[in-house]
Order: C-alpha cells, then sequence, then structure tokens
C-alpha cells in the first residue's frame, strides 16, 4: 500500500498539505504535519499526489 | 499580412503571459508569514495560476516562433531560428529570442517534472539552478522584443514594456527581501511565524 | 561552533578477566610491544571466517544501535573501494568508554579495523575522534605501527546529534556534520559514496579480540545469548565509577552496594529511567526486552535522598540545545519539553503535567534522525520512575532535598 512520507529537514511548516489532505494530515501547534495512519486509500491517491506536488518545499513524498 | 500581425500579437501575449509566470514564481518562494486557510487557499490558487500563465506562454511562445518561420514578410528561415544570431534580418535580437526560447523551454521542463527531479539534496541544487533560467529568458524575451518588434517606439508598446518590468522588478524586490531576512538559518518560515523560544540558539 | 570541555580522563575498573583492558595502567596507552605480548601478531582473517565467527558469538554493535555485527559485514561488498569507519566520537556528554578505550588500549582498536579492512579486501580506513587525549594517543600509536592500510584521523567536534553515523559520514565526506533527510545506511552509500562499514571503537576492539583468540577463546567468558565482555561507563552511587570491563550477563545489582532498589538510569541521556534494578542482567537484548536499552553504555545512579528533578530539567535544556535545528518537531519541541518540565518542577500543578505529556507524545516519531525520540524517552522515563516525587514538585514546588550533581554535562565554550 502506498504511504506518505515526510522529508523532516526540508519541511518549513508551510500547511499546504494539512489544507490539501485534511483526511490524513493535521498540523501540530508550531505547524508541523502529523500524519494520521499508516497507508493510503486508492480514493485518496490523487489528492495525496496533488498535495505532494504543492509543498513549497517539497518535503511530501507518497511512496510505494 | 495577417499572419505577421499574428505573430507580432503572439509574441506580445507570450511576453505577458510570462512575466505573470515570472513574477507569480518570484512572489510565491518568499517567505509569507500567514498559514490561516484562506491565506493557504490563496497560495494553491497562486501556485495554478503561475502554472497557468507558463502553459498560455508556452502555446503562445511556439506559435509566434512558427508564425515568425511561416511569414513571408520578414526572412527568418527554420535554422535562422534554431541557431542564434544566424538570421538575415535584425540577427541579435531574432538570435536573443532563439536563446529566449531554449531557456523557456528548460524552465517550462524542469517545472513539469518537478516532483520526480527532485529527489535529493544535490537534485533539488540542480533543479532550482535550471528553473532560475526562468529569469533569463524572460530578461532575454523583454530584450528580444524592444530589439525586433515593429511596434517598438508606440505608446501601448512602451507601456507594456514598463509594466512587465516594473511586476518582475516588484516580485523580485519582495524575494530578495524576503530571503536576506528569513531564509538564511533554514526553517525559515516557521521560524518567522512562531516566537522564538529562548532555548532556541 | 561548540567545544566541549574535555573532563580528566576516567577511572578503570575490572570485573573478572580483563581482555579489552588487558595490561591497562595508570601509566599510559598499551604500546606496540606490549599489546603484542597480551594479544600476539595482528590477527588477519578471510572474509568467511570473520562472517561465521561474527556469526557464531552474536557481536552486536556498541555504538548504541545494537546491530548485529555479522548482518552488517555480510551485507558489504568485497573490494578496494570500499571503506572502513570507526566512529570514536563518542556525543553522548556521560559515555567515556570510547576515550577510555582509544586513550589506553589504541592499537586493539586498530587491529580491529585492519582485519576488517583486510577481510573485505580494502586499504581504506577512517577514524573519527572527537577527545584530543584519544585523538593524540591514537596518532601516535600509529607510528609506531606498518599496517598495509591508508589510516586517516580525524580529529573533530561536532556535539551529540553529529556522533550519529550518517552525520559522521556527511562530515568525512566535508559536507555539513548533520544526519540527512534520507536515510541511507552506511553500506549502501557512506565515506566518498561507497559501501561503509562503520562501527563503533569499542566494536572493532572485539573484533580484534575475535580475530585473534577465535570463536572458543572469545566465547569462554560472557553469556551464552552475547558472549565477550562489554565496556560500562558507572556513575554516581556504584562501587567503581568510571569506565569498566565486564562480562555480559552479570546483574547490574553488581555495580551497587545497597541491593539494587534505588532508581537508575540506563543507557545515557537518550536512555531510560527504571525505579528498580532487581532482575536486571547486562546483556543487551535482555535489557531492550526489560524497555530499557543498553544504547552508549552508560548506567547512572543518584544518591539517595536527593533530588534528581533540577538535574532532569537541565539534561532535557541541554538535549534541546543539541537540536541541529533542521526538524521543525525537534527544534520547537525539545525547549518546550524542557520549558513544560522546569514548569512542573516550579509548582506548575496537574496542568503542566499534561502540557508536557502532550508535547512528548507530539514530538516522538517525527524528525530525521533519533534525537527527539531519544530524548523524549529519557524525560517520559523519568516521569514514570520519579512518579511520587514529580507529582510533589508539580504540587508544592521544591522537595527541600538535596540537589543531586551526579549527571555530568560537557561545559559549552562558544
Amino acid at each position: 500500500m502506498s504511504k506518505l512520507e515526510i522529508d523532516w529537514t526540508r519541511c518549513d511548516a508551510h500547511g499546504l498539505c494539512a489544507r490539501l489532505l485534511p483526511e490524513k494530515i493535521t498540523l501540530d501547534e508550531w505547524g508541523f504535519p502529523l500524519i494520521e495512519g499508516r497507508g493510503l486509500d486508492e480514493s485518496i491517491i490523487r489528492d495525496a499526489r496533488r498535495a505532494a506536488l504543492a509543498c513549497p518545499a517539497l518535503a511530501l513524498r507518497v511512496a510505494r | 499580412m495577417t499572419v505577421w500581425y499574428l505573430a507580432r500579437v503572439t509574441g506580445m501575449v507570450a511576453l505577458i503571459a510570462f512575466t505573470l509566470s515570472t513574477a507569480l514564481g518570484a512572489f510565491s518562494s518568499a517567505v509569507l508569514g500567514g498559514g490561516s486557510p484562506p491565506q493557504l487557499d490563496r497560495r494553491f490558487l497562486l501556485q495554478m495560476a503561475h502554472r497557468s500563465a507558463a502553459v498560455t506562454g508556452l502555446v503562445m511562445l511556439l506559435a509566434h516562433t512558427a508564425l515568425i518561420v511561416v511569414d513571408s514578410f520578414v526572412d527568418v528561415s527554420v535554422s535562422d531560428a534554431l541557431v542564434p544570431f544566424t538570421a538575415g534580418y535584425r540577427p541579435v535580437a531574432v538570435g536573443l529570442g532563439s536563446l529566449a526560447v531554449y531557456a523557456t523551454i528548460s524552465v517550462a521542463v524542469s517545472g513539469a517534472l518537478r516532483g520526480r527531479l527532485a529527489s535529493s539534496e544535490r537534485a533539488v541544487h540542480r533543479w532550482r539552478a535550471v528553473h532560475l533560467l526562468a529569469y533569463a529568458g524572460w530578461g532575454m524575451s523583454m530584450a528580444h522584443g524592444v530589439l525586433a518588434g515593429t511596434d517598438t517606439g508606440q505608446p501601448w508598446s512602451t507601456a507594456i514594456y514598463v509594466v512587465c518590468g516594473i511586476a518582475v522588478a516588484i516580485a523580485v524586490s519582495i524575494r530578495i527581501r524576503s530571503q536576506l531576512l528569513h531564509a538564511s538559518r533554514g526553517l525559515g518560515t516557521a521560524r518567522a511565524r512562531i516566537p522564538a523560544p529562548e532555548a532556541l540558539s | 561552533m561548540t567545544i566541549l570541555s574535555e573532563p580528566p580522563l576516567a577511572a578503570v575498573h575490572i570485573y573478572g578477566e580483563p581482555r579489552l583492558l588487558a595490561g591497562v595502567t595508570e601509566a599510559g596507552p598499551v604500546d606496540l610491544r606490549r599489546h603484542r605480548e597480551l594479544h600476539g601478531e595482528l590477527p588477519l582473517r578471510r572474509r568467511s571466517w570473520l562472517s561465521a565467527a561474527l556469526t557464531d558469538v552474536n557481536l552486536r554493535g556498541r555504538g548504541g544501535a545494537d546491530f548485529p555485527v555479522a548482518v552488517k559485514f555480510d551485507a558489504m561488498p568485497s573490494g578496494s573501494r570500499v571503506s572502513i569507519l570507526v566512529n570514536g566520537s563518542e556525543g553522548e556528554p556521560a559515555s567515556r568508554k570510547d576515550r577510555v578505550l582509544m586513550s589506553r588500549a589504541p592499537h586493539l582498536v586498530l587491529d580491529g579495523a585492519v582485519v576488517v579492512a583486510h577481510s573485505l579486501g580494502t586499504r581504506r580506513i577512517t577514524i573519527v575522534v572527537h577527545d584530543s587525549a584519544a585523538h593524540d594517543t591514537l596518532v601516535h600509536a600509529l607510528r609506531e605501527r606498518r599496517d598495509p592500510c591508508k589510516i586517516t584521523i580525524t580529529h573533530a567536534q561536532h556535539g551529540f546529534v553529529g556522533g550519529e553515523i550518517r552525520a559522521v559520514i556527511n562530515g568525512v565526506n566535508g559536507a555539513s556534520p548533520v544526519p540527512g533527510g534520507r536515510r541511507v545506511l552506511p553500506v549502501s552509500r557512506g565515506v566518498a559514496g561507497q559501501p561503509t562499514f562503520a562501527s563503533n571503537v569499542e566494536t572493532f576492539a572485539h573484533i580484534a579480540l575475535l580475530a585473534a583468540r577465535g570463536t572458543a577463546g572469545f566465547a569462554r567468558v560472557g553469556s551464552t545469548e552475547e558472549p565477550g565482555t562489554t565496556l560500562v561507563t558507572l556513575i554516581g552511587d556504584v562501587r567503581h565509577p568510571g569506565v569498566a570491563e565486564v562480562p555480559t550477563g552479570v546483574p547490574l545489582s553488581a555495580f551497587f552496594d545497597a541491593s539494587g532498589d534505588g532508581t537508575v538510569l540506563i543507557g545515557g541521556y537518550h536512555g531510560t529511567w527504571v525505579d528498580s534494578t532487581d532482575g536486571l542482567v547486562l546483556t543487551r537484548a535482555r535489557l531492550k526486552s526489560s524497555g530499557a536499552p543498553f544504547n552508549a553504555g552508560v548506567i547512572a545512579r543518584p544518591f539517595g535522598g536527593t533530588c534528581v528533578v533540577d538535574e532532569i530539567v537541565e539534561v532535557s535544556r541541554w538535549l534541546a540545545g543539541e537540536s541541529i535545528g533542521q526538524c521543525g518537531p525537534c527544534l520547537f519541541g525539545l525547549p518546550a519539553i524542557a520549558d513544560d518540565l522546569a514548569h512542573v518542577a516550579a509548582r506548575g500543578g496537574a496542568e503542566a503535567l499534561q502540557t508536557l505529556s502532550r508535547h512528548l507524545d507530539v514530538v516522538s516519531g517525527r524528525g530525521a534522525c533519533a534525537h527527539p525520540d531519544g530524548s523524549v524517552q529519557f524525560v517520559r522515563s523519568a516521569l514514570n520512575a520519579y512518579d511520587h516525587h514529580i507529582r510533589e514538585h508539580a504540587l508544592s514546588g521544591a522537595c527541600g532535598r538535596t540537589p543531586s550533581t551526579v549527571l555530568p554535562l560537557p561545559r559549552r565554550i562558544r
């Protein structure tokens, strides 16, 4: 199953990922992402890819 | 004659579209403090606008190039267009145009493959280096327009160049200011938004 | 850059038969002649032999990750481009074992590195050291030898997280000595981008012993699952403070005078506080399954009747300051945790405890290296082990007991 991965050294708390994929990503008090659960359902993979592309720091990845 | 007019129009429109894309690109890379939902939505729309403007520009640019070659009013052959500074008609101006096209295509390809190309830290640096050719491409397009453009000197033409120049200048100055203020230490956006606790060095 | 001040060399004690610390005296390092008298000639071995031996004795890495050395060794390709990295950075402030080993028995470490290099068909060895005395001893020891290897000794000071193996390798490669964002194992890509066998100094010393004595000889002492000896740094209310060599399988109560029912820190500042050492035995597997992994091999026992709370707050502030600053949850979360803890200690009440707990949950599992998780483990286990005492502080402020001063922290010179 695909899953979301974060490159923490790039993440700069822009917050776009949480806005575009609220079912899976929420933000902590400092603005950094918290990922819900492990895998990604087929139904939200497209939204996940869109969120990954929208990240200004390219910190989010949809991995196999 | 229609072809000739279309060639000039598509050229101008391409320049305006790329000006918009370049300015939006510079502006979005600046550290933007806010993270509220409306601000994020706006940011996402800016990303879309940046890409749409770029695509529009590309379509116009390819049309412009094709029309110039096809048109019989000026003598620019396919090889004249492909090899910079070899045209019989205004070689410097046309050459700049050719270089601008090459730069723009590199920028567009890097943009399209952004997700896949930026796989490691080093790859991200290289990707950025290629994508920054956008500024060079835009600059050369402006020079090409002024030097090659038949309408140069007309007030409306001058107005377009001035407005385009100002737009990119403003966007770039915002970007540079943001770089100087925030991005020097990493985690620029997060630090800008959160008052630093005293334990942070 | 942070320069850590270097405390004087620790006292040394041997429980049972000396092996790593054989021949070690107050006078100085074991020189080459004495080393060869004690351990014999350089025990070069073939790859297949070494692989089987490492598997048979189940040698575990001594750097903190407790990785099975045989698995790491078998994953390596052979060849002249391959590299050996000896990690002597010992960033853990409470640990002294690595610098003692390097300063007192340098030839054992060097033998181990050469043995591994030879078995993999390479001549490239890099040793990274932070401590000046250890560095100088190694350099001097190298001059006594004639190995067919290119041994580079790098003297670097990179702080706690900088001692993490990927950070060390990045530093050796000339890049910033920080862990990268993607987890690439040294065996895939390490020094100069080549597959690298990277291990702790003590691990290499054990490999030298193994190569010299063979499986049977090596496994004569210690527990059956993890035979041999191990080094441990003992701090505070212990029989022999300093660095000790101990056969594995020994019960932890052997280190203490009174019966083991005082609270003890096991593993260092990414380690675990336990409220009793009853039933705890010194093998890495048993300690891990008991929830208190051995990590960098530190055992610290505060003196009875003292209050450790302020010390723990100080360590948590130090841990926060050691954040490289690459990852948000670590950079912002660890200072928040330190602040929360200080607040709790100063009569912050149940609310402060809840905030602390929330922050501990939020920080775990995020970040590019083990620093945030290790720091959370240190604080969380302290909250468990000192539950009553910390609640006392939360409700009434200072407890009136003498503050404990056993936990060492480096003095920072900026």
